[in-house]
């Protein structure tokens, strides 16, 4: 598994995409520490929808330079914030 | 028409300049040959874009306006107040309806969304492109509710005015509430229509949205991939049926009645059962006195999304099902594109010409139906012989409105 | 088969009132109107071309959370979410808990000079900084001028027609006069109607650079309808829905209305389509004809007159003509007062005016017009001061009168129920 650096690096991705769920998709009532790991995003988690997902597609883009190329790949990434840091880290890794 | 013509609003004018003719006639030829206006646009810069086609009025300078429109008139015109203007004016000389008299009792409706950002959001680009201090009154001419103005002063239209902007649905609206008008005696007859020009920002909406389809939409296709955004206005004259009868005006068809409906569900997707295209159907019916086996041909909203087109097939289902009688479907989308504030009346007006000349538009882009058990005249215009058709739009924020339109009775004298 | 319109006596009258305003919800709203209070001051965020703080009428005393739906919130505007709230707060003054059939049958029609301007100009300047790839998706959406109507509906469950109407200046009139149109073509039973329009950045420069602002040199701008020394409008924001219901729908549930609403005109008058009339043009013979037609004649009953005059030199102007000729003889006894000095103006305020008419009507009291230094000697008519008393049983009819820049103009005449 991930060393103690990966961990850090993890980490620091998961606050940050907790940190841009809650301003870019005007989550004002949600605190970010507040969102669970594991916690799934859409549907039922948040209650967020498509147009987010769009939105996060382009929150995503902006905020780390990684592209989401289609929509299978978007939907697992998007499962929950560990999934999402995951592919988050994993693109770094590969375009670095 | 039958002797009782109490309460009947029939259609004494048509006019249109869209994508696929600046005149009413050159529509109708471009509508039976099928041809789609669809392809890359020139308007403003599309890269970066996931599409780049769109149906674009191509030369709007050709557009003829009032001799008494200055050129520098023209210049401060938007791009929506020239093909609202000059749909306005086909309108008005086909009906011959006297403009120097009295006009309180002739009224404006129309429909938009945008208005003027064509110019708004190049007027913006100065503010972007180097932060310097733009001229925000250039904007003065930018609300979606200039058109009527413009019309109505133009023309020298002294009855009530009104714009609609219900997103897709607009026009639809506005031709409904101008009947709404003409049965309550506010007006003898109203220029109802809408108008709408291609602009950057909701290029870009709908872009944002992943709605659009990188090849001309194909509404009801299989294969179908989002929509294609077009421009245009149409405009008809509605005129109360005793007025027109008296002063021998050339009926069209006749509006027979609207229905309209919210869905009250989501401010983009539809209902999943179609909740608010049924209710707007079965209450354009009722209104009008008709069962769904009076109805020959739906004009259907038609985008080519794979949400719409599912949904509008659910909605066609619920309501003609029953009726069990031969009914045609097509999409003027696939031809003049999704032409959003404007599209209620040019499909209105498309249905119309359908009604009174004996012929089906066809879904020009179709090829393989979502669902072969209903009939959506695929690639080819045919002749038939319509009674009553339904001109249907939906609106994004769930604004849904059905037109009922009839071929004119014949003349009884 | 529906009955005629043309000979059907439906009557529609106003059964709730529902506003998000400068001077506050209702009570607030409308005791301040009556003791000649204002909500204009200066911005917090917005400035004029100059840099100073900009004066304004800003909404007051309104938390939207209060109001809607917390998680249905997250995604509307501040426009839609002050048209919710007023929505909101209509049907519940009506006191009408719609049930799911009942729902079908309720529609909307609201007004708006400019719609959500301000996520609107949002999303132009992030699409032409960083391209359309980073265009917000979520924003979209609500650059729709039918947006906050869609919200209501969803948020109420409202299934009727639904149509959002945009007339400049007149827009909550003609929002007005549209309701009450389809509930008389037998649309819909009950139509939540009205209008509202935010202070945005975008109008505010568009309105400074026409020069049509009251100047703000080191002290605050002012609004002064009808006033010897007025200067320019001050902007203001707001929303203000009503239930307009058919009489007999109303009476079934035993609900008193506040008002009946007996009709509306619509009238040319001669303007480019970008400005107001000239003095010169005010000729109200058609609007005269068509209210007769309602069955008033001015000083008949006890009248009051809401204009929109908005402290400028021109429109006051127009309008003092033109209601001078419209009430005639009745110019000596008919009170004639504006909100646009305590409100703001904004294309929706004339929801706010109809607001204000059911209340003078249901109350016996009067909008007064509290900044008022000296009336402008020109002007004959019996306007509403600070010291104005309301006739001894009240007013009988309230006229709401709107003159929008090009010329097509409106008014509602409401009556006692």
């Amino acid at each position: 598994m991930s060393g103690n650096g990966t961990n850090a690096a993890q980490n620091g991705v998961k606050r940050k995409l907790k940190e841009i769920l809650v301003s870019g998709l005007r989550l004002h009532d949600v605190a970010p520490e507040s969102i669970a790991d594991d916690q799934a995003i859409f549907v039922d988690g948040l209650g967020l929808d498509s147009i987010d997902a769009l939105e996060l597609v382009v929150l995503i883009e902006e905020h780390f330079g990684i592209a989401i190329p289609d929509e299978e790949i978007g939907r697992a990434a998007f499962a929950s914030i560990n999934a999402l840091a995951e592919f988050v880290c994993a693109e770094q890794a590969r375009s670095s | 028409m039958r002797a009782d013509a109490a309460g009947r609003v029939v259609v004494t004018g048509l006019g249109t300049v869209n994508p696929l003719g600046t005149s009413t006639p050159a529509f109708g030829s471009a509508l039976r040959a099928g041809t789609c206006a669809i392809s890359p646009l020139t308007l403003f810069d599309t890269t970066g874009f996931r599409s780049v086609i769109g149906a674009q009025v191509q030369d709007i300078e050709s557009v003829p306006l009032p001799a008494h429109v200055s050129t520098a008139l023209r210049r401060r015109l938007s791009r929506a107040d020239v093909f609202a203007l000059g749909a306005a004016m086909e309108a008005l000389a086909d009906s011959g309806l006297d403009s120097t008299a009295p006009t309180e009792r002739l009224g404006v409706a129309l429909g938009g969304t945008t208005g003027g950002m064509l110019r708004t959001e190049r007027c913006l680009q100065d503010r972007t492109n180097d932060g310097r201090r733009y001229r925000a009154n250039a904007l003065v001419g930018a609300p979606v509710s200039a058109s009527a103005d413009v019309v109505a002063q133009t023309l020298g239209i002294a009855g009530p005015r009104l714009t609609v902007s219900t997103a897709c649905s607009s026009s639809a609206m506005s031709l409904g509430i101008a009947l709404d008008w003409i049965r309550l005696g506010q007006c003898d007859a109203v220029l109802a229509g809408g108008s709408e020009s291609l602009c950057a920002t909701v290029f870009a909406g709908f872009n944002a949205l992943h709605a659009l389809s990188r090849e001309p939409c194909r509404p009801f296709d299989r294969q179908r991939s989002g929509l294609s955004l077009g421009e245009g206005a149409a405009i008809m004259v509605l005129e109360d049926a005793t007025h027109a009868l008296a002063r021998g005006a050339r009926i069209h068809a006749e509006l027979l009645d609207y229905g309209a409906s919210a869905d009250a569900h989501h401010l983009t997707a539809p209902h999943p059962e179609a909740l608010g295209a049924v209710l707007a159907m079965r209450r354009a019916l009722a209104h009008a006195n008709l069962a769904p086996s009076d109805i020959d041909y739906v004009n259907a909203h038609g985008t080519g999304t794979p949400l719409n087109d599912a949904s509008e097939i659910t909605a066609l289902h619920e309501v003609f099902d029953a009726a069990g009688g031969a009914l045609a479907v097509s999409s003027t989308k696939s031809a003049v594109g999704h032409t959003l504030g404007a599209a209620g009346a040019i499909e209105a007006l498309v249905t119309v010409l359908a009604v009174r000349d004996g012929f089906i538009p066809a879904t020009v882009t179709l090829d393989e139906p979502e669902d072969p058990t209903l009939d959506f005249v695929p690639r080819t215009s045919r002749t038939a012989s319509l009674r009553c058709a339904l001109s249907n739009s939906y609106g994004f924020g769930g604004n849904n409105t059905s037109l009922v339109i009839g071929r004119a009775a014949e003349s009884t004298h | 088969m529906p009955r005629n319109p043309r000979t059907d006596t439906t009557r529609v009258v106003v059964t709730g009132l529902g506003v998000v305003s400068p001077l506050g919800p209702l009570p607030d709203f409308w005791r301040r109107l009556t003791t000649g209070e204002h909500g204009i001051g200066p911005s917090d965020d917005l400035k004029t071309r100059r840099g100073t703080p900009a004066t304004v009428a800003r909404v007051t005393s309104w938390e939207p959370k209060e109001h809607v739906h917390v998680p249905a919130l997250r995604r509307m505007d501040r426009l839609s979410r002050m048209i919710v709230s007023a929505t909101r707060a209509a049907l519940t003054d009506a006191r009408l808990a719609l049930t799911t059939a009942a729902a079908d049958s309720a529609g909307m029609v609201v007004g708006t000079a400019y719609g959500n301007v301000v996520e609107t100009d949002q999303f132009i300047r992030r699409l032409q900084a960083r391209g359309p790839g980073l265009a917000n998706a979520l924003t979209f959406p609500n650059t729709v001028l039918n947006a906050p109507a869609g919200y209501a509906a969803i948020d109420r469950g409202l299934r009727g027609p639904n149509v959002t109407v945009a007339h400049g200046e007149a827009s909550g009139e003609l929002a007005l006069a549209t309701a009450y149109d389809l509930i008389r073509s037998e649309r819909a039973d009950v139509m939540l109607a009205g209008a509202g329009d935010e202070l945005a950045p975008l109008v505010f420069d568009i309105y400074d650079d026409l020069g049509l602002l009251s100047p703000n040199d080191g002290q605050h701008a002012w609004s002064s309808p009808f006033d010897r020394y007025r200067n320019g409008i001050v902007l203001g924001e707001g929303a203000a829905m009503l239930v307009l219901e058919r009489a007999e729908h109303a009476a079934a549930r035993g609900v008193e209305p506040y008002a009946e609403l007996r009709g509306h005109t619509a009238q040319r008058v001669a303007a480019t389509p970008h400005d107001w009339p000239a003095t010169a043009a005010a000729d109200p013979g058609d609007t005269a004809r068509q209210l007769e037609h309602l069955g008033w004649r001015p000083g008949v009953t006890d009248d009051l007159v809401i204009s929109c005059a908005n402290s400028t030199k021109r429109l006051d102007a127009f309008e003092t003509a033109n209601l001078t000729r419209l009430l005639g003889a009745a110019a000596s006894s008919a009170t004639v007062t504006s909100l646009r000095g305590a409100i703001g103006d904004f294309g929706g305020a004339g929801a706010m005016s109809a607001a204000a008419a059911v209340l003078a009507l249901r109350t016996g009291d009067l909008p007064r017009l509290g900044s008022l230094r000296e009336p402008d000697p020109t002007c004959d008519l019996r306007l509403a001061t600070l010291t104005r008393a309301p006739p001894a049983h009240g007013f009988e009819r309230v006229l709401v009168s709107a003159t929008p820049r090009g010329g097509g103009c409106r008014t509602l005449l409401f009556q006692r129920a």
